[in-house]
């Protein structure tokens, strides 16, 4: 591996054999790393001594879900500590119950195990599982409100549909139904309006991140939920800085120009768009895991909560022409996310992946509300705000809350 | 007994704080009192720290001073017992006094030392136990291996039996990496009472005196911290004999525990001699009209109590055996920790019966078996 500089001049390295010896520097590292992990995880005792505390004492079982039919309990955990674990009790409600595992013994580290235990629980009760392993430590999951999983299947995908339409894609369309008045507004009221929406999208995009840490902190540390919120957050700039790319420089026209605006709209739905999906994924695993009772009260609450998304969308567009076809797709792409949420919450719900789908809500709210401001920031200097755009800005979060109240559980 | 009192006086220091905040909501007695999940070194530290406090307090126990043995102590934290065993010297006793262990909670039942008899000059019946307080990692219910402390290997450890007015001569070695005692509930002096003479690991100490009262006693370790050291394995039966024998009968053993797995101070499992639900999965056999005598003993820690419930049948209960003329007609029996009693009884009609705490809570944790009653009915 010696090199002689003398020889060879650096200027040499990028060409002929100067490309090999590239390549052999920049393994160089790697290949050191790989023995070393290689020797430490096959002697590491030798040099580290041991572990102080045994493996047995850091036994780590998370709970990833529990689904409820009928006189049975299916469980599903993983094993996030360092050594391997075997569920060898089961208690429910403080009684050792019987129980079948998958794998039966010993899952490694990062492995699933699958637990099912028959026991004849009872509707809206609370139960209080336990697994108890091979060596006593003891893992406990309380289920506050006992319902049946719903079974995939055409009639609760329809329900879950139902449930998405309502709270997602019918209030948007209520909100877009405010164009005409919006456009009788008059000019003065335009910087009112779009303040409104940024307000609005400042108190989703919020809302939806701070959604996105409580399921990050659900999720177990060996799973770095922060991370997927922070990947969830770039993707989410990113989905929406591809989709402003995407959008032919011809349509939309120049900077602040009539196609400008359309674009924003776009931007706003798609925003939107992505938050719901992650609102509906809330929506539906807060059914199935028993922590909502999803009565009238809670759908009418999301109604009125996302009909003020239907005005931010439109807010933009509101004082020109636009064809009906596009305001036709803008209720789609912010109002039929929900439903698929909605379904995806109901059957597969993850913390760790409810976490990175509001993440991505929220990144694509921010960006949107930076390429708003940015907008409305143009040829402005540093002191953009007026009286209309602080009232805007601040009633567009007050009704975000007020309305949010509705839907608190 | 009332010598358990003060042990706690002169060892509270160094412990944790003393019962803070007891409630007696159900499971949650003493929560708080300890932690327990320290590790090894922690614990070993404390305990040497707590025998030597208890020799070098003022006031405190040790300062009243402890008799016989050479077992008192200089002060400033040195073990109060000196005495050292050698692997040949444990090898040449166990060749002439057995220790005994039950390999299941079934042996259990019935498995009795009662020692190497020899005759001392006066004609008195002179008895040797062999008791290793040693780690042993025990299977405590299907599947869950339980890293316990000892005597013999077993939970429980051995039923030492005698008659009352026998010379017990119990030869006790430490070969756990902490400290133990064995300390018997029954008549004897103080310095015999396996609470102050710490017996560090590697030593030895032979506890000597004579069987008495008669009726059914206990033995457990007494080092601190006291629940730990309880919960954690050490204890057994300890039977003192009538003169006159009780009336033939079969006779078993049981012995409530629990065991707290996961350190919350908290017991995940309830056994009778040891292994959850064993006596579910290997009925007891007993025959119709047979008369039936359960030496029970509870040692459970952090619950209050425990309590057994025999189905379809009556007993007679005799508190703690020390009176053969008085006893209570019950099914039902609940004893205090460390309380223990004496229940006769009999089945006529063959079949299963079941047996269990009754607080419903333990036996579906573990506390729940059957007898097998079998042969033709009796009248």
């Amino acid at each position: 591996m010696a090199v002689n500089h003398a020889e060879h001049p650096p200027q040499a390295a990028g060409a002929g054999g100067g490309l090999w010896r590239t390549c052999a520097w920049g393994l160089l590292p790697l290949v050191l790393l790989a023995g070393l992990v290689y020797y430490v995880m096959t002697s590491g005792e030798n040099i580290l001594g041991r572990s102080p505390v045994s493996q047995d004492a850091l036994q780590k079982l998370e709970f990833q879900r529990v689904v409820l039919r009928p006189n049975r309990i299916l469980l599903q955990a993983i094993n996030t500590g360092p050594g391997p674990v075997a569920v060898a009790q089961v208690t429910v409600n403080d009684a050792i119950w019987s129980f079948t595992a998958e794998p039966a013994g010993e899952v490694a580290r990062l492995g699933r195990v699958r637990l099912s235990v028959p026991y004849p629980w009872h509707a809206e009760e609370p139960i209080r599982i336990a697994l108890i392993t091979s060596v006593g430590m003891k893992f406990e999951k309380t289920i506050e409100v006992a319902v049946e999983t719903p079974e995939m299947g055409m009639a609760s995908v329809g329900y879950f549909s139902l449930i998405g339409i309502y709270v997602g894609v019918i209030p948007v369309f209520l909100g877009l139904l405010w164009k005409p008045f919006l456009g009788r507004l008059g000019p003065g009221a335009m910087s009112f309006l779009i303040s409104f929406t940024v307000g609005v999208l400042l108190a989703l995009g919020v809302d939806v991140m701070a959604e996105a840490a409580e399921a990050a902190g659900r999720v177990g540390s060996s799973l770095r939920g922060g991370g997927m919120v922070t990947l969830g957050f770039l993707a989410g700039l990113l989905v929406l800085g591809g989709v402003e790319q995407s959008v032919p420089r011809a349509a939309s026209g120049e900077e602040g120009g009539p196609g400008r605006k359309l674009v924003l709209a776009y931007l706003i739905s798609v925003g939107i768009g992505l938050h719901n999906f992650g609102e509906g994924v809330a929506i539906g695993s807060a059914y199935v895991v028993g922590n909502v009772a999803l009565g009238a009260l809670l759908i009418v609450g999301f109604m009125i909560h996302n009909v003020t998304e239907g005005i931010a969308i439109v807010a933009p567009v509101a004082q020109r022409r636009v064809a009906l076809s596009h305001l036709a797709w803008m209720c789609v792409l912010a109002g039929a996310p929900t439903i698929a949420g909605a379904v995806l919450g109901g059957f597969a719900y993850y913390d760790s992946f409810a976490a990175l789908f509001f993440a991505i809500g929220g990144g694509a709210v921010f960006y949107v509300v930076y390429q708003i401001v940015r907008d409305m920031a143009q040829g402005r200097g540093l002191s953009m705000i007026t009286w209309p755009e602080i009232a805007g800005l601040l009633l567009g979060v007050a009704a975000m809350y007020a309305t949010g109240l509705l839907v608190a559980t | 007994m009332t010598d358990e009192a003060a042990p706690t006086n002169a060892d509270g220091e160094g412990q944790g704080p003393r019962t803070p905040g007891l409630s007696l909501n159900r499971r949650r007695l003493l929560q708080g009192l300890l932690t327990l999940g320290a590790g090894g070194g922690a614990l070993l530290a404390g305990a040497k720290l707590s025998a030597g406090q208890a020799s070098s307090h003022g006031g405190g126990a040790g300062a009243h001073g402890v008799p016989g043995n050479g077992a008192h102590t200089t002060g400033h934290g040195e073990y109060l017992v000196k005495d050292r065993f050698t692997e040949a010297e444990v090898r040449a006793l166990t060749a002439r006094v057995k220790p005994l262990r039950a390999k299941n909670p079934m042996e259990a039942l019935t498995a009795f030392d009662r020692g190497t008899v020899t005759r001392l000059a006066d004609g008195t019946v002179q008895r040797e136990y062999v008791m290793i307080a040693e780690d042993a990692e025990i299977e405590i219910a299907k599947g869950v291996k339980y890293p316990a402390w000892t005597y013999n290997g077993s939970v429980p450890g051995p039923t030492i039996r005698a008659t009352e007015g026998d010379r017990l001569k119990i030869h006790f070695f430490n070969k756990a990496p902490v400290p133990h005692t064995v300390h018997f509930h029954g008549i004897h002096g103080a310095g015999m009472d396996g609470v102050f003479e710490m017996v560090p690991p590697g030593g030895k100490f032979t506890y000597e005196f004579t069987a008495e009262p008669f009726g059914l006693q206990l033995y457990h370790c007494h080092t601190m911290p006291l629940k730990k050291h309880i919960e954690k394995g050490l204890y057994g039966a300890f039977i003192i004999d009538p003169k006159t024998p009780r009336p033939p009968a079969k006779e078993l053993v049981m012995v409530m525990n629990g065991y707290d797995t996961d350190m919350d101070g908290e017991n995940e499992f309830y056994t009778v001699n040891g292994v959850a639900n064993y006596f579910l999965d290997h009925p007891v056999p007993l025959k119709a009209g047979e008369p039936v005598r359960i030496y029970l003993v509870n040692v459970t820690e952090f619950d209050l109590i425990n309590s057994m419930h025999i189905h379809a049948q009556f007993f007679k209960l005799y508190r703690t055996g020390t009176r053969l003329d008085q006893h209570e007609i019950a099914d039902t029996v609940m004893l205090c920790q460390g309380e223990r009693c004496i229940l006769e009884f009999a089945y006529n009609v063959p079949g299963r019966y079941m047996f269990h705490a009754h607080q419903s809570e333990f036996a579906e944790l573990g506390w729940m078996g059957f007898f097998k009653v079998e042969g033709p009915p009796a009248a």
